[in-house]
């Protein structure tokens, strides 16, 4: 017999493709990766901008004493360690820094303003505040020198805390993710049911059954992820537009960086592989205590 | 046919191909539909099992095929104790074991081809060494001209017909068929019944549920089951 004017049509794949079962998955992967995605890049823009502060704040430390002190101190600084310049801050100056905080009034002009002096550190290392303060005192200045180590140990702790932040929140919806992969599996392998018990009866073995699962599982999540990646892209491109046009704030400009494009093109991978293996590993636990009961 | 050579030789195939002795079964908790069933059915060997509805027809194939357990007793297919089949072996002995079932069980998103060429695209056969082979026993089903049609645009004896293409296409050594002309008129009916034969005469060992005495061919060995007690 000639079969020859049969035309072997492309092999149709076992599971219907559009399975309406599996449509809360795609949904539930892409706000998951959306979610990552911004978790992740607002941790590293948070911790960077935490370490710029911190930077800033290292490297300067500032004199405080009084108006008539100032020109005897100068030299006893200039000869610290570990600084690179001085300058001192005029009256008008600190009267300007204290306007914030005492509002419009005008200050009296017998009211004893401190007098301030800036420090640039040429590294945070040689400076010593407190050797810089007894210089001062053997010389009979009262100053209070500042090297804002406090501060910029709140500023590291508060980074660390952000950081710390941002890998629970991934932590988290990794969890969340697995987990949802698993549920949408299971619902699977019940919408699939009928297809399960003809391949089990024409003798598939479950390795077989779960790799079909692996695959449909593992290509929804890459497309969800592709689909969440795509869209905490579009947000941080349109936030990086709005704080663009004022760039003076506290707040770091938001842009694309290298590292934002390596977790906009990383995570779908993640979440492909994470679909892939809970659905691998979901069918084959599901399978193997099926025998000897009913089918699923 | 496409069926032109035995699959194996007899010799290697000595063990009965089913073989139960003491077997009763019961669905969950429920009474027992089958009770202290003795059965061989020697490798070549031709049955039809017959009895009124609801006598346990369908149980006891259900047992054979591997789609329940046995609550008590021993069954054996091909010399293996169904018992002690393991997740590598049990799909082998499927694989052995061409079912015919009552509701024909067919994947409603695929085409008639890829439902009957499902079998041999399991076991890895290359598609292009099945292709004909699916065609060739479609046309002998009489659905040659059908091949792209899926089954829920199908009436009920086409099914039927390609459920029982599938289940010979990959040349089984037991085929088991429940009431597979049910929905059929005579005449393919007993085209049916001829294909069977023809997998019979290369070796297969075949047994036939239904209650359609008319069916069966004089001389032929007939088990009879009434309220899950089989007298043959
Ligand atoms: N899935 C099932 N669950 C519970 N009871 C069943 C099931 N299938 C069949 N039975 C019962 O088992 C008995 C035998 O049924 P069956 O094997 O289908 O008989 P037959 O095929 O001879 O008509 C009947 O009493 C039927 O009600
Ligand atoms: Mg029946």
């Amino acid at each position: 017999m000639s079969t020859s004017d049969f035309n072997l049509p492309k092999q149709q794949p076992l599971f219907p493709p559009h399975a309406r079962a599996d449509r809360p998955l795609f949904l539930v992967m892409m706000i998951m990766v959306f979610l990552a995605c911004i978790a992740a890049m607002g941790a590293q823009r948070s911790y960077q901008a935490a370490g710029d502060w911190g930077r800033g704040l290292s490297q300067s430390a500032t004199v405080q004493l009084k108006s008539e002190d100032v020109a005897n101190a100068l030299p006893i600084l200039n000869a610290q360690n570990g600084i690179s310049q001085t300058r001192v801050i005029s009256e008008s100056e600190s009267k300007e820094l204290l306007r914030p905080w005492l509002g419009g009034a005008a200050l009296p002009d017998d009211l004893p303003v401190p007098a301030l002096i800036d420090l640039r550190l040429t590294d945070e290392e040689s400076f010593n505040a407190r050797k810089a303060q007894s210089a001062l005192k053997a010389a009979g200045i009262e100053a209070n020198v500042d090297d804002h180590q406090r501060w910029s140990r709140d500023v590291a702790r508060t980074a660390r805390a952000v950081q710390l932040l941002g890998m629970m929140a991934l932590a988290l919806l990794i969890t969340a993710t697995i987990a949802t992969a698993i549920f949408a599996t299971q619902a699977g392998l019940v919408a699939r049911k009928s297809i399960i018990d003809v391949l089990t009866q024409i003798g598939a073995r479950d390795r077989y059954i779960a790799r079909l699962f692996t695959q449909r599982f593992g290509w929804l999540g890459l497309l969800s992820g592709v689909a969440g990646a795509i869209l905490a892209g579009i947000l941080f491109l349109i936030l990086s537009l709005i704080s663009g046009q004022d760039s003076e704030g506290l707040l770091p400009r938001l842009s694309m960086g290298q590292f934002d494009l390596w977790i906009l093109f990383l995570t779908p991978i993640l979440s492909a592989i994470i679909c892939a293996i809970s659905a691998g590993r979901t069918v084959r636990r599901t399978l193997s205590t099926r025998e000897g009961k009913r089918h699923i | 046919m496409p069926i032109n050579a035995p699959k194996s030789s007899p010799e290697l195939n000595q063990a009965p191909s089913v073989q139960m002795s003491g077997v009763s079964m019961r669905y969950g908790e429920g009474p027992e539909v089958l009770r202290d069933v003795d059965l061989t059915l020697a490798q070549g060997e031709f049955a039809f099992l017959t009895g009124p509805s609801g006598a346990g027809k369908s149980s006891l194939l259900k047992l054979m095929y591997l789609r329940e357990q046995a609550s008590r007793g021993l069954i054996s297919l091909f010399g293996q104790d169904s018992a002690q089949l393991t997740e590598t072996s049990r799909p082998l002995v499927r694989r052995r074991i061409g079912v015919v079932l009552q509701d024909f069980d067919l994947i409603d998103h695929l085409s008639v081809f890829e439902n009957v060429a499902l079998p041999l695209r399991i076991h890895g056969v290359k598609r292009s060494s099945y292709a004909s082979d699916a065609v060739e026993i479609l046309r002998w089903v009489g659905l040659g001209e059908r091949l792209d049609a899926l089954p829920p645009t199908l009436s009920g004896g086409e099914k039927q017909r390609v459920a029982i293409a599938r289940a010979v296409i990959a040349k089984p050594d037991l085929l088991i068929a429940d009431e597979p002309t049910g929905n059929v008129d005579p005449a393919m009916g007993a085209r049916l019944i001829r294909l069977f034969e023809e997998m019979n005469r290369i070796g297969t060992t075949v047994l036939i549920a239904t209650h359609d005495l008319d069916l069966i061919p004089s001389g032929a060995r007939r088990l009879e089951i009434a309220r899950g007690e089989l007298s043959s």
